[in-house]
């Protein structure tokens, strides 16, 4: 069995760091590779390109994983309560989820559509826009409109799992702390959260590692535009190979993106960790 | 194993298609969806060339055009069992000859003469033929003559200053919010723009000896423009967001008096039943100045190839000439105009679209090709970011340029 | 001072009522055990008295105070569960400490309080351990610690021993006992064990259904049960029922052919059907002139001895301290002390007292 996951998983790591210290066409007639050491990770580090993008794609992954973590703990919350239609609105919770992230994609674009989207006439009928106006073309609004549709497809991963958790949160320990003379917001903070903490915290880091590796939902929604202002870490892997034709140095981008994301889960478990041993 | 292998896999073929004969070769093509034919004409194509040719089918596939180039590479570097036909953009030729990603059509492609030399350079590099040319397509201004009526103009503009001019009187006259609308997207489509107005203004991507031209006289008055058109708001701002599809909407509802756009939105935005301007449009050249080219046209065909590690060549080949057919073409002029001279004088092809085949005359000729480079992907990719900063005001059209200048330096 | 008076107090869960109007005066100081067949309602009550739920009607003062509209963390009481409701994530002392905490006292105050209670449970050594590292009967001793730290008006025990075995739960209930005998305070224990129940009450109010049916002693329960449910559900083995007719002159039983005598009370009609009780622990054997018995089964326990078999059709039970002299197939005769006989009227169940 170990030797199989090694096998499915070891082999393109080890071809992927194998490609990253030689230079070698993608495809056509002469795809020899030739040593060329740390060359192509020179080239990484040194484009700044590169850097600013790794710098956005961190800005994607925190902002975008911080307010699914909120929305999906607060719609965990409301979802836990005993309301007519429970059912039903739990069942919707699903809907982002089971949608191709290209499909929800689009349709976020059609929201966002600057000439008859739902978006400009919602803003424009609650009267915060006076006129239509751009969403994905404006340089410092795109991200933060593609991260509301990122967050939208996914804050219910976190609901989803948070709901599991808070119903295995007995009873008694909400009324034990009751009569301790716990509030709501001391029973949230003393039973709820450390209720849910461990799930919510395998729930992030897993969403931290889809979230930077993010490519599908800018691809379709900005295509790295305006003026790359959305060009995430993995558009240079993708371009580097496919349009590009690098397969050599297109290996290091990747492998250090992959690097990045290590780091962050090694900052995440070190976090929770602190966070579960009071 | 292997043997088990193949014998699946024709199980799964024939399973799949209960049409396919066990012995007929079957062809995997490669095609965009967006511009120029529609899906469902290729669809009517192909199936009058299988009826035509027993023994061939032909399993067709439709990507955006945004996907077309790395969807083909990466079929190539997956090794075997990838496409024997793919459309092939005219930029591409130089990259794909290079790296034998296609063969070599030289040897089969039909007499020149009939055909535009415009067309040829679709899928010419170092002298030979690359791809057999079969969208023979180019940008063309149009105009909704209600608002240019409206304005009290009753002509298309002729130049650029024209055209400026007319805009402001039409936003001063509240007849459109933004009088110009632009595929000016982070995309392709942004550098065909682009490399029309640079030929309108005379300039050039690279000078004769192969030095970046784009940061001064004509290529960089293009740029001025652009981001003249947008401070003056005469052109859309959201057009930094848009595509072909986009540009087409809008002028389709009527929010803008002049687009920019290629062949197919002639037909598309004449047919009530997807646009509100039916009937009321015009098309015409992009207009010029006077110290450039007095029009310009942007070389926007494409063309037929032969992938390389394709083992169905003769097929491919027989696929490839039908479709190029002068008889093919003449039968789906409306969405895109056919390669051949002479069909431009057939009553059938020219019935119903005069106005388009007389913008189509002076246009063709003066087609503008955008850079011949193997590396045309990166360099592309570069100017569209460059481009667009200076659109969207984050750096002087000046500076990007120099920027792009530093950046593609050295590239082949 | 703290005592609990419950007054006509009825709970209903959307229109479905469950408590039929309860009566109880719960003096200061007093050990109260709850106890009754699971499902009528007892938990219902206590937690009515906790705050955790709402009262239908009726109310409930803890002294002098009706606490209806009270809320729970006002009502001065502390509580302990049936799966002891720890704090996972905290540690004993946590635990210990939390309502302290949240009451705003100072950390060394806290300490002085927890080491104290934590001392007198022995739960010193595992102050820094969490709940998941202590055994079931720890984890049991925490949860009273963590209700005796509050220093409250009212304990309240919610079937607190039943996640424990045999064993620990002798020796939990006989550690309460003393416990409650060290610090006198009001505490309303629920629990459908009547052994529990008798070992631990100064007073047992038994329920059924969403009912009072009696209050009293443990002494006044097992001797004057006021029905037929009390009489049954209070002693094990439990006692004997036989049906049965008073005689003309009231002062025998028929029991099938025999005659028994009894104690009626002046108000009991001649020929009347009732319902004849007895305790196994009253039964004697005798030589001859008894009620005829058939013996079916002996039970050898060590102390005692349960002897089943059947007068007539009807089973009953005899528990013979040490070694009984009887097997089973054989036919015996057995005595009943008429002091010791319970009569009940057939129809309505109630003692005839
Ligand atoms: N929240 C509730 N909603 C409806 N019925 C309830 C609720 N809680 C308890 N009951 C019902 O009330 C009755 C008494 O329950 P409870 O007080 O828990 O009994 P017990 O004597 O076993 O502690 C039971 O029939 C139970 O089903
Ligand atoms: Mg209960």
């Amino acid at each position: 069995m170990f030797i199989i996951v090694l096998g499915v998983t070891g082999y393109p790591l080890l071809q992927t760091i194998w490609l990253s210290f030689h230079s070698r066409p993608l495809a056509g007639h002469d795809v020899q590779a030739d040593w060329v050491g740390l060359a192509n990770f020179k080239t990484v580090l040194e484009n700044a390109a590169f850097r600013a993008a790794v710098a956005r794609t961190l800005y994607f992954t925190i902002v975008s994983v911080l307010a699914e973590a909120m929305i999906g703990v607060m719609v965990a919350l409301l979802l836990d309560q005993e309301f007519r239609g429970r059912a039903f609105v739990r069942a919707l919770l699903v809907l982002p989820l089971a949608m191709p992230t290209v499909v929800s994609a689009m349709m976020w674009r059609l929201i966002y559509n600057p000439e008859y989207g739902a978006f400009n006439a919602l803003l424009l009928q609650i009267g915060l826009i006076d006129d239509y106006r751009s969403w994905l073309g404006a340089p410092g609004l795109a991200m933060n409109m593609v991260i509301i549709a990122e967050v939208w497809k996914n804050f219910s991963i976190v609901a989803i799992i948070v709901l599991a958790a808070l119903q295995t949160i007995p009873r008694e320990l909400y009324e034990a702390a009751t009569i301790d003379g716990a509030g709501p917001w001391a029973r949230f903070r003393n039973v709820t959260w450390p209720g849910i903490l461990a799930p919510l915290s395998v729930a992030l880091v897993l969403r931290t590692i889809e979230a930077f590796k993010v490519f599908d939902i800018f691809y379709v929604m900005t295509r790295g535009g305006p003026a790359n202002t959305t060009k995430t870490a993995t558009f240079f892997v993708y371009d580097e190979s496919f349009a590009f034709l690098r397969a050599g140095s297109a290996s290091s981008y990747a492998l250090v993106v992959v690097a990045i994301s290590m780091v962050l889960i090694a900052i995440y478990v070190r976090l929770l960790r602190r966070q579960d041993q009071p | 194993m292997k043997r088990i292998l193949g014998a699946l896999s024709i199980a799964a073929v024939m399973a799949a298609s209960t049409v396919v004969q066990a012995q007929d070769i079957v062809l995997q093509a490669l095609f965009m969806k967006q511009t120029a034919y529609s899906d469902k004409d290729v669809r009517d194509m192909t199936n009058d060339f299988e009826a035509a040719h027993p023994g061939i089918k032909v399993n067709l596939e439709f990507v955006p055009y945004e996907a077309l180039h790395n969807k083909i590479v990466a079929s190539i570097s997956a090794g075997s069992g990838g496409y024997d036909v793919a459309l092939v953009d005219t930029i591409w030729p130089a990259e794909f000859a290079t790296n034998q990603f296609v063969d070599d059509l030289t040897s089969l492609v039909p007499p020149r003469d009939p055909i535009f030399g415009g067309a040829w350079k679709t899928g010419e590099y170092d002298g030979k033929i690359w791809a057999m040319p079969w969208i023979l397509d180019t940008k063309y201004l149009f105009y909704n003559k209600d608002i240019l009526a409206k304005a009290g103009f009753d002509h298309p503009p002729a130049t650029l200053d024209e055209l400026t001019q007319q805009a402001k009187v039409i936003k001063d006259k509240g007849l459109a919010d933004y009088p110009i609308v632009w595929s000016w997207g982070q995309a392709e489509a942004l550098v065909c723009d682009y490399a029309l107005l640079v030929q309108a203004f005379g300039g050039q991507f690279y000078d004769e000896s192969g030095e970046p031209a784009f940061t001064k006289g004509g290529a960089l008055k293009a740029l001025q423009f652009m981001v003249g058109s947008i401070k003056d708001g005469i052109s859309n701002p959201r057009s930094t967001e848009f595509l072909e599809e986009e540009v087409r909407n809008t002028f389709s509802s009527g929010r803008a008096a002049f687009a920019l756009n290629w062949t197919y939105m002639w037909p598309l935005a004449n047919d009530p039943k997807q646009s509100e301007v039916a009937g009321k449009i015009g098309i015409v050249p992009a207009p010029g100045t006077p110290e450039g080219s007095p029009q310009a046209a942007i070389n926007g065909s494409m063309g037929l190839s032969i992938m390389r590690n394709s083992d169905k060549k003769d097929a491919a080949w027989q696929y490839i000439k039908y479709l190029t057919s002068q008889e093919t073409q003449d039968k789906y002029a409306s969405m895109s105009l056919p390669i051949w001279k002479s069909s431009y004088a057939d009553p059938k092809v020219v019935k119903g679209q005069e106005e388009l085949i007389k913008a189509a005359e002076t246009s063709v000729a003066i087609m503008y090709n955008r850079p011949t480079k193997v590396q045309y992907q990166e360099i592309s990719t570069l100017l569209q970011q460059q481009i667009q900063s200076a659109l969207l005001g984050l750096q002087s059209p000046e500076q990007a340029m120099k920027d792009l200048a530093s950046q593609t330096s050295g590239m082949k | 001072m703290s005592g609990v008076t419950i007054n006509n107090v009825k709970k209903a869960y959307g229109g479905f009522e469950i408590l039929h109007g309860i009566d109880a005066e719960i003096q200061d100081g007093e050990f109260v055990v709850l106890v009754g067949p699971s499902g009528c309602g007892k938990s219902t009550l206590l937690r009515m008295i906790a705050g955790l739920e709402g009262v239908t009607s009726g109310t409930i003062a803890i002294g002098d105070r009706v606490v209806n509209e009270v809320h729970a963390k006002d009502r001065d009481i502390a509580m302990v569960f049936q799966n002891y409701a720890l704090y996972p994530h905290m540690t004993v002392e946590q635990n210990m400490g939390f309502s302290l905490k949240l009451a705003g006292r100072k950390a060394p105050a806290i300490r002085t309080s927890v080491e104290q209670v934590a001392g007198f449970l022995g739960l010193s050594p595992l102050l820094r351990r969490y709940p998941r590292q202590l055994s079931g009967g720890q984890r049991q001793r925490v949860a009273m610690g963590r209700a005796l730290v509050r220093n409250p008006k009212v304990f309240l025990f919610d079937e607190p021993l039943s996640n424990l075995d045999a064993k620990l739960r002798v020796q939990m209930r006989s550690e309460i006992k003393s416990l409650h005998r060290q610090f006198p305070t009001t505490a309303v224990y629920v629990t459908h064990d009547q052994v529990e129940a008798m070992t631990l009450a100064d007073r047992i109010i038994v329920m059924c259904g969403g009912r009072i049916e009696q209050v009293g002693t443990p002494g006044e329960l097992y001797e004057q049960p006021a029905n037929l449910f009390v009489a049954g559900f209070i002693g094990s083995p439990a006692m004997n029922f036989l049906p049965g007719e008073l005689a003309d002159d009231v002062t025998s039983v028929l029991l099938g052919e025999q005659r028994v005598s009894v104690k009626a009370p002046g108000h009991a009609k001649p020929r009347q059907r009732v319902t004849v009780g007895f305790r196994p622990e009253h039964v004697r054997f005798c030589d001859s002139g008894g009620i005829h018995f058939k013996v079916a089964d002996v039970e050898f326990t060590g102390a005692n001895s349960y002897v089943t078999g059947h007068i007539g059709r009807e089973q009953i039970c005899a528990s013979i301290g040490g070694r009984a002299h009887v097997k089973a197939g054989q036919s015996a005769s057995i005595a009943i002390d008429p002091a010791s006989i319970h009569l009940f009227d057939t129809t309505t169940g109630k003692a005839l007292a």
